[in-house]
């Protein structure tokens, strides 16, 4: 009778606690903060005037579908004080022109007087891989912005990247970084300083005023400093594909070096500053094996992005442009059964909206 | 005072046998899990069946034929067992969550504490029943 007795209370306490530390990882909403941050923004952006056009334009949107183009031509710009080999394929015109009046939208452009998007639906030259590039244009960098699911801050509150865009008005929206999966890692968005603790071994994107961006180690700055120089949004996932021109991850590198290589990809580039590249990949179908992480980086650096960071992929990897889902976000079932699209459930997006 | 000193090595045996099974569940657990992970991969998940193996069925092995005197009673083998369970349950914990991409770093540490605690317990229990039994204030069973 000890025996028993002893037996099932070693038992009873080894299966109650794992089942709580599952519910704690994944079910328990904690750290939680209620942060409306799009709302109360009292942010001041350093609008660089001199790469916008001088006025807008009514032309229609469809003018800026061929410039938009990637080329291989690599044209450097003198007039760009941050980062002199960026590359930058229009006039001050023709980047007026992509302005319009009025809104102006379809399946794959939208344009009005501040925003200019053209979704670019694209496969790679080995035929693997359907990958979908979103050419962004902005007027000011408040546009680019980012929003929390349910609008809370915390970790395992998530949300669908579509009814996250929808609850904020969005009208281009890719998943984040995922923030609510971690502990720590710098977490700072639409200017609030949300989360400090640092992960040492974390590269992190940060968006200044200025429409610049900036790839470094956690290590190596705090966040407050970050913040102090203006910083608008960080991103804490990684790694950098790309920095000052250079390609920086290996043929062979992968997040934490634990992920498969070929996968839905979310990456975000600067052309120049107001001019920026989504592009969200799809990945682990047969249709789409995905690609990896320097596959990213060269589609990017065909782009012409001086800088281009990787986000959270694989599941989350989700692009939804005015109300219609760009990607197919499939979750396979691993049996090899039919994957379905489906979107999956995350923390936080990143979006261009009013 | 039976509780921490006995001589009876099918209890080992059966133990032995037991933990062996748990090896090769919690091996092909891991192969399940990491199938469904789409290719995301963690250390801890793929070695967690060492736990069992070593800790476990290891130790059974060497209590149930090396002739060694004097085993351990029911309660510092139980909770030698509860132990190795929570070091395997620890492994498992950190593959899945490394899996999954996230982190519960306090989980963790309570798994290793509980670990360290069950483990060392059972060693000072069986140790404490060696000291009794050398004193021969235990009457062997």
């Amino acid at each position: 009778m000890k025996k028993l007795v002893t037996f099932l209370a070693l038992t009873l306490s080894c299966v109650g606690f794992s089942t709580y530390s599952v519910l704690d990882t994944f079910i328990v909403v904690k750290n939680q903060r209620s942060v409306d941050i799009n709302s109360n923004i009292s942010f001041s952006f350093d609008n660089p005037s001199i790469y916008l056009p001088s006025s807008s334009s009514s032309a229609s949107s469809s003018n800026g579908s061929s410039t938009s183009e990637p080329s291989s031509s690599q044209n450097s710009s003198s007039n760009n004080p941050v980062q002199p080999n960026y590359y930058e394929d229009l006039t001050p015109e023709e980047r007026a022109a992509l302005f319009t009046d009025e809104v102006v939208y379809d399946d794959d452009v939208y344009s009005d007087q501040d925003i200019y998007i053209r979704i670019h639906r694209l496969r790679d030259e080995a035929d693997t891989t359907n990958y979908y590039v979103a050419d962004i244009r902005l007027k000011s960098l408040q546009y680019f912005k980012t929003a929390l699911a349910k609008n809370t801050f915390g970790q395992n509150i998530e949300e669908r990247t579509s009814d996250i865009s929808k609850a904020n008005n969005g009208i281009l929206a890719i998943n984040g970084d995922y923030y609510g999966a971690q502990e720590k890692g710098y977490v700072l968005r639409n200017g609030f300083v949300l989360r400090e603790s640092a992960r040492s071994k974390a590269e992190d994107l940060a968006i200044y005023s200025n429409g610049t961006f900036e790839v470094f180690k956690e290590a190596d700055k705090s966040l407050r400093s970050v913040a102090e120089s203006g910083a608008w949004q960080v991103f804490s996932f990684g790694p950098g594909l790309i920095v000052n021109n250079e390609i920086v991850v290996t043929p062979d590198q992968e997040v934490d070096n634990k992920s498969m290589a070929t996968n839905q990809r979310t990456a975000i580039g600067i052309i120049s500053p107001l001019h920026y590249i989504f592009m969200v990949s799809d990945g682990r179908t047969k249709e789409s094996y995905g690609f990896k992480l320097y596959e990213v980086a060269q589609i990017m650096k065909d782009w012409h992005c001086y800088i281009a960071y990787n986000l959270d992929g694989g599941g989350s990897s989700t692009m939804y442009f005015h109300n219609h889902l760009v990607n197919k976000p499939v979750q396979p079932t691993g049996w090899g059964a039919n994957e379905t699209i489906q979107q999956r459930k995350i923390s936080d997006i990143v979006y261009i909206g009013k | 005072m039976t509780l921490f000193i006995s001589e009876n090595k099918k209890a080992f045996f059966r133990s032995m046998w037991i933990y062996a099974g748990a090896t090769v569940f919690t091996a092909i657990f891991g192969i399940v899990y990491e199938h469904f992970s789409l290719g995301v991969y963690s250390l801890s998940m793929q070695l967690a069946w060492l736990y069992p193996l070593l800790l476990g069925t290891g130790i059974c092995a060497i209590f149930a034929f090396v002739p060694i005197k004097y085993l351990p009673g029911f309660l510092p083998f139980y909770i030698y067992n509860f132990g190795v369970a929570i070091w395997t349950l620890r492994s498992v914990f950190i593959g899945v969550i490394e899996i999954y991409g996230t982190t519960n770093d306090l989980m963790v540490i309570i798994y290793t504490v509980l670990g360290i605690l069950a483990t060392v317990s059972s060693l000072c229990l069986y140790g404490y029943g060696l000291y009794i039994k050398s004193k021969g204030n235990l009457p062997s069973k």
